[in-house]
């Protein structure tokens, strides 16, 4: 990792100028959503992911990777918004979302709604709007394949008007790389295999859940990529490039369930792959 | 005008002699003998001078079921077979009938009629040809100075309409109806208030077939020389029950007011409703949302007043030519702010086209239930966290009302093992605590009383799930163990890591034959690249056959 450069104050204000030019001035007033993990939070500006705005999720193939990244991001946002019953919305595009599978990442039944089956991308644009502009939701996931810059930018004023944080969600199929114009910040994600957690019968059992996160855009921060790991106990981060450096806590291990995973035993550096 | 008033009773003839009517009531019955053809003449005017049936066919011919004047005076008649039509009339235009159509014209009719009481019934009278129109006037007529200029007024747009109305006023349905059957086209009859055996001295002249009777009970009254009403006064009730059916003596009292006849609204009836004439048509997009505007406050006020919340709202607007344009709103909750459901509104005036104008706009709220928790609190009068509901609440409602309500739910835990069954889907809004009955037992704090509903915890669930399980190819060694690669749409992945198995089977009562065995055992499985997948083998493993496999789910 490169060190910061030294920060000026004048490269600092005239960077708020920009913001306030582009309309994310008010990321500061709004107050962002850390990560927890020094390394991720550092390359974002303000130390976190901007809340009131628009990001973008890619998942690379349409394997539920960028999903569950977006769960976990929601599942931290629906904490941040305090109340355990804040509402978030998932907007489908088809239908199959499960949520008993979001309750890994800290959501339970009551303040999930999901809108689905609306198939124009207009028509979900329409809905990602005005449930941001409503101001009621603690954040919003929503599957768009495209957007033009005219509905991105009226995104972006909507999540603002309404203090609302919008993930708008892309998995697999034709991607067409340049995504959400007025996305503050854009990442990709792909799974990587998970630790290992050898089981008594000579298996291997599965880990928790890891993928592989690159901060492809970020204004007023740097790109970068990272292997993140989802702990669902702590329901925390956890940087796989830290694991040499500090010790995980190991869950309680007695459980007469077999089916249970997340049974990390043996903490071991992990490189990052390219 | 108010119609057997006390007073009346008490000057009118003794007591006794005949049961008096329910006092008050007033009804108008509007016949119209050739609403099937003068229906296709509105639509295809070109046909109204010429000899003309709608025709339908009937056990392999054709038959005419209805006529136009000019057919009538060619001695066509319904009922003719079209063949022998066409021999007294080689000109006669046809069309075949659509009863369907004929129906909906006649609400639409019904609909324009409610301009004078909001008690319409379209129906067809038993044994006569044309269409009718029940309209309960009590209490109504004054309003239009007087029934006579009522039943006045009510002609001549109907003849402006290029109808032909028959219209009598009288004490009960089933007299107004006698006398409109017999009255001439656009001359009223008005039957004053029956008092004693004043309802025998206006209809003794009308003949047995305006009883509404079936066919063969008129034919067979008609056969013992009994033609009109008159003459069945001096026979015993039990006589004519004996030999023609207990259905006379039903028609009879209706008739003369013995039996209660109600007539059922084509609207149900709201207490809810604001209404708004204008002198002069209005027709500009402008004026039609300041209008509904008005309307709304009115109509929340009266809501609020009851402690009641609208669920559906409805809009009618009266045209000057006749027709009535509608347009429904539905909400999630009941509510009462004028606010957001002016929005919901605006959002569909668009589609009102007032084309000649406007005459009379009515806003109902046809269903309301009660509104709970809705109290403002003092200290914070606005109330943030109630405003974000009520946020919320207008984005849902404007959400179900254009892509429909079905598009926006919860989903909570359900009483089932089998995962696509473990959900249950939950409105938007439905705040009582989830019951005993319908909470999932299997989970974690699943089961208290009040306490929000929770996921069952400790179980791996994908957040994806398939909506029908996808069969795969798997090699799996050794009976119980994972398998150690699958084949899934084309693609070999090879398993890199396993959990499970997870044992779920189908309730014993199901015996869904799409459901396979009913015992499924799922594993989590992970590929090289780190995906996850829900994969069941399907049944028990059994040496010698080999077991079916199945991919219920992706983790991501």
């Amino acid at each position: 990792m490169a060190a910061l450069p030294p920060r000026h104050r004048e490269i600092d204000a005239l960077r708020q100028q920009i913001g306030r030019v582009e309309g994310i001035g008010r990321s500061g007033r709004s107050g962002v959503l850390p990560f927890g993990l020094p390394m991720v939070d550092s390359a974002l500006p303000e130390g976190g992911l901007a809340l009131a705005s628009v990001h973008e999720v890619q998942g690379i193939y349409a394997d539920g990777a960028g999903a569950a990244f977006c769960a976990a991001l929601l599942g931290q946002l629906a904490r941040e918004a305090g109340t355990s019953s804040a509402p978030i919305l998932w907007l489908e595009a088809g239908e199959g979302l499960y949520l008993p599978g979001l309750a890994r990442y800290g959501l339970q039944p009551r303040q999930v709604f999901v809108v689905s089956n609306i198939r124009k991308t207009a028509d979900r644009l329409w809905v990602l709007e005005e449930a941001l502009r409503c101001g009621a939701l603690a954040g919003v996931v929503a599957e768009l394949e495209e957007a033009d810059f005219t509905a991105s930018r009226r995104l972006q004023l909507a999540a603002e008007a309404g203090n609302t944080t919008a993930l708008v969600l892309h998995e697999g199929g034709q991607y067409s790389g340049a995504g959400l114009a007025t996305a503050v910040t854009r990442w990709q994600v792909q799974t990587m295999p998970s630790m290992h957690c050898p089981l008594n019968n000579g298996l291997q059992g599965v880990g928790a859940p890891c993928w592989d996160v690159a901060l492809t855009h970020s204004r007023g921060g740097r790109p970068e990529r990272w292997t993140l790991e989802w702990q669902e106990e702590q329901q925390t981060w956890h940087n796989m490039a830290d694991v040499g450096a500090e010790t995980i806590p190991l869950p309680q291990a007695a459980n007469d369930m077999p089916a249970n995973d997340d049974h990390v035993s043996a903490p071991v550096v992990r490189k990052q792959r390219r | 005008m108010v119609q057997s008033s006390p007073i009346d009773d008490r000057t009118g003839a003794p007591a006794g002699a005949d049961p008096e009517p329910p006092s008050g009531k007033r009804a108008l019955v509007v016949y119209l003998p050739l609403f099937a053809t003068e229906r296709l003449v509105r639509i295809m005017p070109e046909i109204a001078r010429q000899p003309f049936a709608s025709i339908t066919e009937d056990r392999g011919r054709l038959v005419l079921v209805a006529v136009n004047p000019q057919a009538r005076r060619l001695s066509l008649r319904p009922g003719m077979v079209l063949a022998d039509a066409r021999a007294l009339a080689p000109d006669l235009q046809t069309r075949f009938a659509n009863p369907v159509a004929e129906q909906e014209a006649l609400e639409k009719l019904a609909h324009w009629c409610m301009r004078y009481t909001p008690i319409v019934m379209p129906g067809q009278g038993e044994g006569a040809e044309g269409q009718s129109l029940f309209l309960d006037i009590s209490g109504c007529a004054h309003l239009f100075g007087g029934e006579e200029r009522m039943a006045q007024h009510l002609c001549t747009r109907l003849v402006s309409f290029g109808l032909t109305p028959h219209v009598a006023i009288a004490d009960t349905p089933g007299a107004a109806w006698a006398r409109a059957l017999v009255s001439d086209a656009d001359a009223p009859i008005i039957l004053p208030p029956f008092k004693g055996d004043g309802a025998w001295e206006h209809l003794a002249d009308c003949p047995v077939a305006s009883l509404r009777l079936d066919g063969s009970t008129t034919e067979a009254l008609i056969s013992f020389g009994l033609r009109t009403i008159g003459a069945l006064r001096p026979l015993s009730r039990r006589d004519l029950a004996d030999r023609f059916g207990a259905g006379l003596l039903l028609r009879l009292g209706q008739l003369l007011g013995v039996q209660e006849e109600a007539i059922n609204p084509l609207r149900v009836i709201t207490p809810f409703v604001a209404r708004q004439g204008f002198f002069d048509p209005i027709a500009t997009p402008e004026d039609i949302a300041a209008t509904t505007r008005q309307l709304l406050d009115a109509l929340c006020h009266l809501l609020e007043q009851a402690g009641q919340g609208a669920v559906r709202l409805v809009l009618s607007c009266h045209r000057v030519d006749g027709t009535t344009q509608r347009l429904a709103v539905g909400m999630a909750r009941p509510s009462r702010w004028p606010e957001p459901l002016f929005v919901l509104l605006a959002e569909k005036l668009g589609e009102i086209r007032p084309d000649f104008g406007i005459e009379i706009m009515e806003l109902a709220a046809p269903d309301s239930a009660v509104v709970e928790g809705d109290q403002t609190n003092w200290q914070d009068p606005v109330g943030k966290r109630s405003a974000q509901g009520e946020a919320f609440a207008a984005f849902v409602n404007r959400l179900g009302n254009r892509y429909g309500f079905a598009s926006l739910a919860r989903q909570a835990p359900a009483q089932s093992w089998l995962p696509e069954r473990a959900v249950r889907r939950l409105p938007p809004f439905d705040d009582k605590p989830l019951g005993t009955n319908g909470v999932a037992t299997n989970g974690v704090g699943a089961n208290a009383m009040g306490k929000d509903p929770r996921w069952p915890g400790g179980r791996p669930r994908p957040l994806r799930l398939l909506m029908r399980p996808e069969a795969v190819d798997a090699i799996a060694p050794v009976p119980d163990d994972p398998p150690v690669q699958f084949r899934w749409q084309g693609r070999t992945y090879r398993v890199r890591a396993a959990d499970g198995p997870e044992r779920l089977s189908d309730e014993w009562w199901g015996d869904d034959p799409d459901n396979g065995s009913g015992i499924r055992d799922y594993y989590t499985v992970e590929d090289e690249d780190g995906r996850r997948y829900w994969l069941y083998r399907d049944g028990l493993y059994k040496p010698g056959t080999a077991p079916q496999w199945f991919l219920h789910g992706l983790f991501g």
